[in-house]
């Protein structure tokens, strides 16, 4: 359609946008996004008159508005405000066997105590709770601690979801994340028959591991790796099986022992058997607090390394070898698709009690699991209830509704008018953990400072067509 | 510590304006806002360790003036962000009322799959049956009562 009403008064909509240089990156919240030169943003500010017709179709121009097709993009991009948590966290134990230097969860020490483990009756009430929920998709997510020092009520709590599952109408997924120093054959064709899909942590190459994750007798690395080939090696083989098996997963922890290290991460992946990695930076929570002068990083060392990363592993993708990395196709979902990502953090607001829950070892729930790794540490302030509460009064508690606001980024001065709001969410938690208030404040924010730079870097990448046509084939897979 | 003073006159810029250009540079100063004389406004930084003057300076004037041109259609564009909001909504009730029609479990489904197989070899059945006792061919088909 023609700009027809080009006589009439328009009203130009720009709120967000990022200047580089000679260029301006324009984007509004429901999926526009154009690239123009200064010289003609300038031109259109100072007089809408002569308006090009792309700002028409994406929903920059006032009197020209596609309400359906907008409204669609914005369901898209925000579905979990719409929904009830999909996600939820049992946490199996607080106890853990192994001392990584930047554990969150409170767990280092904490071997033996076993009123911290979760009883079976607790599981129970748990998965109670999460199919009174209104969402028809479930994943329960089992973490700790390290969920198998308590196998027994694991297994138990696996059998009666299947149960629960055969007698409902709604989508159910289980998820195991361990450092697999306790996993076994029996254990592993238990998980197996019961689609349990399995994630593990492998910072890198064995001397990255081994300072950033500690275990008795430095075993971590070679475990993890035992198991993640063999857990790949039964994906690979499925054919014929009654049961559906997923490839394994792992996430790398980014500290400043990475530094230097990251294409040997990337290889590192590649020889394990791996097709995607997911890399973080450490977070200034916790045990990690603590351990902060000799793991810290910070977001510039976080982005170059970050960068390097992802170079090496579309040289990869160039040379045949499949793998990609979770966080660029997170962003590049949001990017070329409209799309939400999968990714609760990176939603606006987050998915605190509106997509995800978790429940801790005692029945207590809290808005996400950081909200319950901060409860470990002593502070209850995302605590919304408990097992035992009807689902109604957890699901609306304060701290949910003070979550949605404080995530909202409509509701931050700095987000509001960034380009990338779009593609961006910021958590309340680390906020408060590491800035004292649930709105924190962005100019000064660790997170949004490595977010930007992601992003940043992927628009530089997206210049070049071949990279850009290889990340569009990630968010196919 | 550095410090330097930029004053700013209401007739050009909105206090908001003036106060989130402000804001947006509290990553490199701090910044103090008071009013000086008659609609103008005092900008006071004092420069955090590492930081440019110059760069701040700039990125402040830059703001102001990329706040000038939100503020033409900020009104707009919340009425406008509302509506398509709440256009979304109207459409995501309806997916959920059409979801929330399906009362059967997975297992009660199964379970009704399984009769309507039964119902309908028994019927398959019944058909064969009665094929054989039909005198006035009214089971077959107009090619099996006419064809070569």
């Amino acid at each position: 359609m023609e700009n027809k009403q080009q006589n009439k008064k328009q009203t130009l909509l720009f709120q967000q946008w990022k200047k580089n240089k000679d260029h301006v990156l324009l984007t509004n919240d429901f999926g526009g996004r154009i690239e123009l030169s200064g010289k003609l943003f300038n031109e259109l500010c100072d007089n809408p008159d002569n308006i090009p017709q792309q700002f028409f179709d994406n929903g920059f121009v006032s009197e020209m508005l596609d309400f359906g097709k907008l409204g669609l993009s914005w369901l898209n991009t925000h579905c979990n405000v719409c929904l009830s948590p999909t996600l939820h966290i049992l946490v199996m134990t607080a106890r853990c066997n192994m001392q990584c230097l930047y554990c969150q969860a409170g767990a280092p020490g904490r071997k033996k105590d076993m009123s911290l483990d979760m009883s079976l009756e607790t599981a129970k009430k748990c998965v109670d709770f999460a199919f009174k929920t209104p969402s028809p998709v479930l994943n329960f997510e089992f973490q700790g601690g390290e969920p198998l020092l308590n196998w027994n009520v694991l297994s138990e709590t696996v059998k009666y979801i299947r149960q629960k599952e055969s007698e409902s109408d709604k989508d159910v997924s289980i998820s195991l994340i361990s450092n697999f120093i306790l996993m076994d054959e029996e254990k592993a064709n238990f998980l197996l028959q019961n689609e349990v899909s399995i994630c593990s942590s492998l910072d890198g190459p064995e001397n990255v591991h081994k300072k950033n994750r500690h275990s008795e007798n430095d075993i971590s690395y070679n475990i993890v790796c035992k198991w993640l080939k063999y857990f790949n090696q039964k994906y690979d083989s499925q054919l014929g099986k009654a049961y559906k098996i997923f490839r394994p997963g792992a996430i790398i922890t980014v500290t400043k022992n990475s530094i230097g290290h990251a294409k040997e991460i990337i290889d590192e992946y590649v020889s394990a058997g791996l097709e995607s990695l997911y890399m973080r930076p450490v977070s200034q929570i916790g045990y990690a607090a603590v351990n902060w002068n000799s793991i810290g990083i910070s977001p510039a060392e976080y982005i170059s390394l970050y960068k390097e990363a992802i170079n090496y592993v579309l040289t990869l993708n160039k040379k045949g070898v499949s793998i990609i990395e979770k966080a660029c196709q997170i962003f590049c979902e949001k990017i070329f698709n409209v799309g939400s990502g999968g990714n609760y953090d990176l939603d606006s607001p987050c998915g605190a009690g509106t997509g995800q829950i978790a429940y801790n070892y005692d029945g207590n729930i809290y808005t996400c699991d950081e909200a319950r790794m901060l409860a470990m540490e002593g502070d209850d302030l995302f605590r919304i209830g408990n097992v035992n509460d009807p689902v109604e009064k957890v699901l609306t508690a304060d701290a949910v509704r003070a979550c949605k606001y404080a995530s909202e980024l409509n509701s931050q001065p700095l987000c509001s008018r960034c380009a990338y709001k779009p593609y961006c969410g910021i958590c309340p938690v680390f906020n408060y953990a590491t800035q004292g208030s649930l709105f924190g404040n962005m100019a000064t924010n660790f997170r949004c400072a490595v977010n930007k730079g992601q992003i940043d870097f992927i628009f530089e990448l997206i210049k070049d067509k071949e990279n850009e046509e290889i990340l569009k084939k990630w968010i196919q897979r | 510590m550095k410090q330097f003073d930029i004053v700013v006159s209401l007739e050009n810029y909105s206090i908001n304006a003036i106060r989130y250009a402000a804001y947006t540079q509290t990553n490199y100063a701090w910044v103090y806002l008071s009013f000086a004389e008659k609609a103008l406004v005092n900008v006071h930084f004092v420069m955090k360790a590492g930081h440019d003057i110059e760069t701040v300076k700039s990125a402040f004037l830059q703001e102001l003036e990329d706040e000038k041109i939100r503020e033409k259609s900020r009104a707009v564009n919340v009425a406008a962000s509302i509506e398509i909001i709440k256009n979304a909504f109207k459409n995501i009730n309806v997916s959920f009322l059409k979801e929330e029609k399906s009362v059967l479990t997975k297992k009660q489904e199964l379970e009704l799959d399984k009769l309507i197989e039964e119902v309908e070899k028994e019927l398959q059945s019944e058909m064969e049956l009665n094929k054989s006792d039909d005198i006035k061919h009214i089971t077959k088909t107009w090619e099996e009562t006419n064809g070569k």
